[in-house]
């Protein structure tokens, strides 16, 4: 029993307080998808484990949905098209929401 | 909402809409166990989800909330729809995980349905591979505020 007591009196409270500590700077969050010309386009979907990331004629879609945030994209895009965040916070009402699209030769 | 202060809103909306405590029910549909993972997580020492007056349920009849992990595998979409029914009125559902979202690492098969919406009726996705318990506190909070609207049109 003393054991005990003296382990919750070493450890002490480890409940995260408010606010809640960021994401680490390693974590990675969500990919970030913004218009750029002379993006190897093709390579960056073909890197893509799910299909998250896809080409519709000029569009680039990216469905967070499908997305598990490996950063293989964003690895091999040569341009800073595409970029990964340390944020977390991606709950959405609609699955509407969860779609982005850029043009393919667009530049923002 | 908030960031800095989720537990606080999530203490407050909930005393606000359910008067008092909101009892959770957890579905797996043929999930890698990530998600069920961070959803532990929450009512472990660290996060300790109890003192916002969230408890996870052993029975769907005692539930206000269900959350789904997994892509729904052909074997346990029936347990989901049986799940669902036993569910009193209203309910809400909230897909965690990329699989529950879109389908994920597995995609849409013979096997695997690729996400819950073809089932039931959806409140919040919450994406992320898996989420963290801080995305998992704010997609109960963005669950609430529909909640409520749906209690005010009283269906």
């Amino acid at each position: 029993m003393f054991d005990m007591l003296r382990k919750i009196w070493q450890v002490g409270t480890v409940t995260e307080k408010q606010p809640f500590e960021p994401a680490p700077k390693k974590y990675r969050g969500k990919i970030e998808l913004t218009a750029q010309k002379n993006t190897n386009w093709e390579e960056c979907i073909a890197a893509c484990p799910t299909g998250a990331l896809c080409m519709n004629v000029n569009k680039i879609r990216l469905f967070y949905g499908n997305c598990i945030q490996c950063g293989n994209c964003v690895k091999i895009c040569n341009t800073d098209a595409l970029t990964q965040t340390t944020d977390c916070y991606q709950a959405v009402n609609a699955k509407k929401d969860l779609f982005i699209s850029v043009d393919k030769d667009e530049e923002k | 909402m908030n960031e800095e202060e989720l537990g606080t809103d999530l203490k407050k909306r909930i005393k606000e809409v359910l008067s008092g405590s909101l009892h959770i029910r957890h579905v797996d549909t043929g999930s890698c166990n990530g998600c069920d993972f961070e959803m532990s997580t929450l009512s472990n020492p660290i996060y300790d989800i109890s003192r916002f007056g969230v408890s996870f349920v052993p029975s769907p009849r005692q539930a206000d909330m269900l959350m789904v992990t997994g892509g729904v595998t052909s074997n346990l979409e029936k347990a989901l729809r049986i799940t669902y029914e036993a569910t009193p009125k209203p309910k809400m559902v909230l897909a965690i995980g990329a699989c529950a979202c879109g389908g994920g690492v597995f995609g849409e098969t013979y096997a695997n349905a690729g996400g819950i919406d073809p089932f039931v009726p959806v409140y919040v996705y919450v994406p992320g591979c898996p989420p963290r318990p801080q995305a998992l506190i704010q997609g109960i909070l963005l669950a609430l505020d529909q909640y409520e609207e749906v209690l005010k049109r009283g269906e």
